[in-house]
């Protein structure tokens, strides 16, 4: 994992699209990934996943800039989901009140079946 | 000039919707409802927090020189001042205004933005009413911005607790130093919102090395020879920086002594405190207490490692102990055998930390009879395997009737000297007395007198070469003597000799010998606990640190 983070977008389909951030979830590192969200979002592309497999570090502006992001995408009728947290930033998002409004999953197929509508 | 619309302009206001904080389209929103109440087609609304953000309708100026003139008029203290606007700038280049002013838009004490006007309302109460209700939206929107904030403050705080009990908890669930090492500088970092982190730890004992867990590329290292910190260290000026720090890449350091036993022997640093608008900001007293947390969880995660350690080596020398204690067991023997011609008694007082002692008796054919005290170098396993060696050795080379014992000795070193990858020595007495003859031969190997009483005379049997296990050439040279009937031969170890009192002093060779010749111990076993008795008087308690043997033969 580098420090200064990287995103890679992947869009299965029209309907969600797979943010993976590689890096420290901090200003800059959160100031990437709202980038491509926001990209996203205008596209139409309003259900989205943060794949945080390659993340092991968040501080609290990230939490505030991915709070900003879900806010968003919640503006905008869509859905917001996160998986492979690490126990340590799973544990931040409960906290932090993120999992309050988007969701959180052990991996990727759950998640993009929930993003979907496929499953509640 | 057009008067205003009040009514219609409170309903614009009724109709906005604000979306609670980070609405940055509010004032765009409020702005056309207040120049419809002000009767006016052109204005600029600025929002006091976010005076970076002005809004304008019905201006000519680009928006960065809406900016620049915003920020003129802040820096000149006209916005809060509310005053007549000196020359208008926001309206100059276009039809001028004919009275500027700025109008402050507040709800009880506090100012939530400005508006700027080319003229004064022609309504002056009713466009105060619509003032006010523009004022309620964003005191509503403020509002709610400051309970978001509240909110993510506490919920920062109960981050801030739910870190340090998990590595309280990890401390107490592992002595993996490395995970706990990497949990540590984690969480600091990402709770102080800190772009890099070192975790440095210097190795006891070793000059130079360190144990360094390291994130975020700002730290090259320990500067050598530098002192570690003993107290916290803010350093968010560069004249600030300790000398460890020089290398650090960091624009702002922030550092924490570990401190174990007093003394320090690490250090906890982040650098560059991040803000939301990416720059960097000092570090303060509450950082350097959260850090001082992390920092202190870290000593004990190291004390506990350490002690951990200690406890693990503590009980592998137990292991080793009672190892090497079965082994002399093992040689020692049970009961020493009736031989003719002369009666023996042996005795071993081992220490807790075994050494080396051991002592045997070998009947031989033709009335023979061959016995040794020795006393390996060292202690522990080390020491019990040597003995075992020679104890080997000796057996072997008496069972073959190897010859004279100069010889045997002989043997007996080089193959010590060749085999023994230890480097220990033993020095050692063996002698075989002929009961026909009654000839004593005998080999002292560097070892303590022995101690031959001959009615009166004292003859002390001293060193005929040096101990065994030393040097591969070393010679030997056997001894004879004849013995009388109802002569004494005492053979001892040096944990005799040697045993101290309370004030260091030794019982000596003086006071054994002075023992051996008054006593009226008649046979062998009353004059070997005679001597352990004598030993325990002079010692007084104090603890035994060397094994005690002694072998008395009295000659029949």
């Amino acid at each position: 994992m580098s420090e200064r983070l990287t995103v890679t977008v992947e869009r299965p389909d029209q309907i969600v699209a797979i943010l993976r951030p590689d890096g420290y979830i901090n200003a800059s590192g959160g100031e990437e990934i709202a980038k491509e969200a926001y990209a996203l979002l205008g596209d139409g592309v309003v259900n989205l996943l943060l794949d945080l497999e390659r993340t092991r570090i968040v501080n609290s502006i990230g939490i505030s800039i991915l709070i900003e992001i879900l806010e968003k995408v919640l503006d905008q009728k869509g859905r917001l989901a996160f998986c492979r947290l690490t126990p340590t930033i799973e544990k931040t998002f409960q906290i932090m009140g993120l999992a309050q409004y988007a969701r959180l999953f052990p991996a990727v197929d759950p998640a993009l079946a929930w993003l979907r509508g496929e499953t509640e | 000039m057009p008067t205003g619309d009040v009514p219609r302009a409170h309903a614009l206001l009724a109709a906005i919707q604000p979306t609670g904080s980070g609405d940055e389209g509010l004032l765009f929103k409020i702005l056309p409802a207040l120049l419809k109440g002000a009767g006016q087609s052109r204005g600029a609304a600025i929002e006091a927090l976010h005076p970076e953000r002005p809004v304008s309708i019905g201006l000519s100026l680009s928006p960065s020189a809406l900016v620049q003139m915003t920020e003129q008029l802040m820096a000149a203290g006209h916005l809060a001042s509310g005053a007549r606007l000196a020359g208008g700038p926001f309206f100059d280049g276009e039809e001028p205004a004919t009275d500027p002013r700025v109008i402050p838009i507040t709800a009880g004490d506090e100012t939530l933005a400005y508006l700027v006007l080319p003229e004064a309302p022609e309504d002056p109460n009713g466009f105060a009413s619509v003032v006010a209700h523009a004022a309620s939206i964003l005191a509503w929107v403020r509002m709610t911005e400051k309970v978001r904030e509240a909110d993510f403050e506490l919920k920062y705080r109960v981050w801030e607790l739910e870190s340090l009990y998990e590595v309280g908890l990890s401390i107490a669930g592992t002595l993996d130093l490395e995970s706990l090492a990497d949990e540590i500088l984690m969480k600091s970092v990402s709770l102080l919102n800190a772009r890099s982190g070192v975790l440095i730890v210097k190795q006891r004992d070793v000059e130079g090395e360190a144990y360094v867990k390291e994130f975020g590329g700002a730290f090259p290292g320990l500067v050598p020879g530098a002192a570690l910190p003993s107290e916290v260290c803010v350093a968010n000026r560069s004249a600030e920086r300790p000398s460890f720090l020089a290398g650090a890449f960091g624009e702002k350091l922030l550092a924490v002594p570990i401190v174990s036993e007093g003394a320090p022997i690490g250090v906890l640093v982040v650098a560059d405190k991040e803000n939301r608008a990416g720059g960097v900001e000092d570090f303060d007293a509450g950082d350097a207490r959260i850090l001082s947390l992390f920092g202190n969880q870290a000593a004990i995660a190291l004390e506990n490692a350490r002690l951990h350690r200690e406890a693990v080596e503590k009980e592998r020398m137990e292991k080793e102990i009672e190892l090497a204690a079965s082994i002399q067991r093992t040689i020692l023997p049970a009961s020493l055998p009736d031989v003719p011609g002369v009666v023996l008694c042996g005795a071993n007082r081992p220490t807790r930390q075994v050494g080396g002692d051991f002592y045997d008796v070998f009947p031989l054919a033709d009335s023979r009879v061959g016995f040794v005290v020795a006393d390996v170098s060292g202690k522990g396993v080390p020491a019990a395997l040597l003995v075992s060696t020679l104890h080997a050795c000796l057996h072997l080379l008496f069972d073959f009737g190897s010859g004279d014992l100069a010889s045997v000795v002989a043997r007996i070193n080089r193959h010590l000297v060749r085999f023994s990858t230890t480097r220990k020595f033993a020095t050692l007495f063996l002698a075989v007395f002929d009961a026909t003859s009654r000839e004593l031969r005998y080999v002292n190997a560097g070892h303590n007198p022995a101690i031959l009483l001959s009615g009166a005379e004292v003859t002390l049997l001293g060193p005929s070469g040096v101990p065994v296990g030393m040097f591969p050439a070393a010679v030997h040279r056997e001894e004879s003597r004849v013995v009388s009937a109802g002569d004494l031969l005492v053979l001892y170890s040096d944990g005799i000799t040697e045993a101290l009192d309370a004030s260091d002093g030794e019982f000596g060779m003086e006071r054994l010998t002075e023992l051996v010749v008054s006593s009226d111990e008649a046979s062998p076993a009353g004059l070997t606990n005679g001597i352990f008795r004598a030993v325990d008087e002079f010692t007084r308690g104090v603890a035994q640190y060397d094994d005690q043997t002694v072998l008395v033969a009295r000659f029949a």
